[in-house]
């Protein structure tokens, strides 16, 4: 829509929004303002069940909504912009988990979020970030960044290479509590530690390993030798947790998972874990189960 | 026949934001939304016009936000009410579809 008519549209009958008429700048938006998809829906995507037991989805990487707009290519777990599935909108404070590529020099040009907690981790390349607290950042492989978008931030995030994809996830939680003061940031973690180990990257408090956010969610990442198993107990039993398979092949409770697949499990104090290919490696997400 | 055209009061305290939630909004076709900055500017625009959606964006307060519900349900209790998280960001379109599509349950369980 072009601007007059926006305008047009905003006062309409009223005079009530007569202030933002007056803004000058137009602040973009770089997932709904890109160039219109056809699909809007999710009949075109192999539309299985998600809940395989009373406790339990599975989210099967082919099954997530795909959007691609040529610089970026985006896989979406949970419902996002043009991809709605209404089976699919969040894992209780899990509102996205969106894999993403971006081409070279391309990006996320400055635009608004509020009432969210965002979390990106750079899976290969590097991502220039710049903010309205006046942040300027790069984030890499291994390292982990976040914001409270709270009462309102501004943000921009850039592939910093002209000549190298990069890949990264996109996680945005529910906040626990709305209106906070907005804050960034951002932490580089010893990937090695993650090695046959469940590293924590993130918590909800200050002074714990990993970045922190406003909400009572753990979030930990690791790095398996072949037949390699483990056990991650629940910090708080009331929680689940959503398990995103980043590279190989791992089993879940009894569900063998591949790249890219999804698992969330509630109702349980822990959950068994068990790498079936050399170098799997996996993100738990923890995460309370009501907003 | 013409599409239903559905009427959305959008209600937030950042200009920009606002300003961006509207805009997106309005460039669906058969989607036409209103803003207000302020719980007065709402209110009047509400008891001047019928609205399908309210839409709450991010600063309003606990307290005002309680008022704001009461207020709408009290002069159309079939208001749908929703909270906006993200600042119009890719869900705000999820969130719309969402809305009325469970509208459209609850009215289909009602018949």
């Amino acid at each position: 829509m072009e601007r007059k008519d926006f305008i047009r549209k905003g006062l309409m009958g009223t005079g009530m929004f007569v202030a933002s008429a007056s803004v000058g700048s137009v602040i973009k938006n770089d997932i709904d303002e890109l160039k219109e998809l056809d699909v809007i829906g999710f009949n075109h995507l192999p539309n299985t069940e998600s809940k395989v037991k009373a406790n339990t989805v599975l989210h099967k990487a082919d099954t997530r909504g795909h959007a691609n707009h040529g610089w970026l290519d985006s896989h979406h777990t949970f419902s996002f912009a043009n991809y709605y599935n209404p089976d699919r909108m969040h894992f209780g404070v899990l509102r996205v988990l969106n894999d993403d590529r971006v081409d070279g020099g391309k990006g996320f040009g400055r635009h608004p979020h509020d009432n969210m907690e965002i979390i990106s981790i750079p899976l290969e390349g590097d991502l220039e970030h710049k903010d309205s607290m006046d942040n300027v950042a790069v984030i890499k492989h291994g390292d982990i960044q976040v914001m409270s978008a709270g009462t309102g931030i501004f943000h921009s995030e850039y592939n910093k290479n002209e000549d190298q994809d990069a890949k990264f996830l996109q996680i945005w939680l529910f906040p626990k509590s709305k209106n906070v003061t907005p804050r960034y940031d951002q932490l580089t973690l010893n990937v090695e530690d993650r090695h046959n180990n469940l590293q924590q990257i993130l918590s909800p408090n200050a002074d714990d390993e990993g970045v922190w956010i406003n909400q009572d969610a753990w979030f930990h990442m690791g790095k398996f030798d072949k037949d390699f198993s483990a056990e991650y107990k629940l910090k708080n039993p009331k929680n689940g947790v959503y398990a995103f398979v980043l590279k190989g092949d791992i089993t879940i409770e009894e569900h063998a998972l591949n790249q890219r697949d999804g698992l969330g499990i509630w109702d349980t104090d822990s959950i068994s874990i068990k790498a079936n290919s050399q170098d799997a490696e996996v993100l738990l997400m923890e995460v309370p189960m009501s907003i | 026949m013409e599409p239903v055209k559905v009427n959305i009061l959008v209600i937030g305290r950042h200009e920009e934001i606002l300003e961006t939630v509207l805009r997106i909004i309005n460039k669906s076709e058969n989607w036409i939304a209103l803003g207000a900055l302020t719980d007065e500017e709402a209110i009047a625009l509400f008891e001047k016009q019928k609205f399908d959606i309210v839409l709450l964006c991010g600063g309003i307060q606990e307290e005002c936000e309680a008022v704001l519900r009461d207020t709408f349900k009290r002069k159309d209790p079939e208001i749908i009410i929703i909270q906006h998280y993200g600042g119009g960001s890719g869900l705000l379109s999820n969130e719309i579809i969402h809305a009325l599509s469970q509208r459209t349950s609850l009215k289909n369980d009602n018949a």
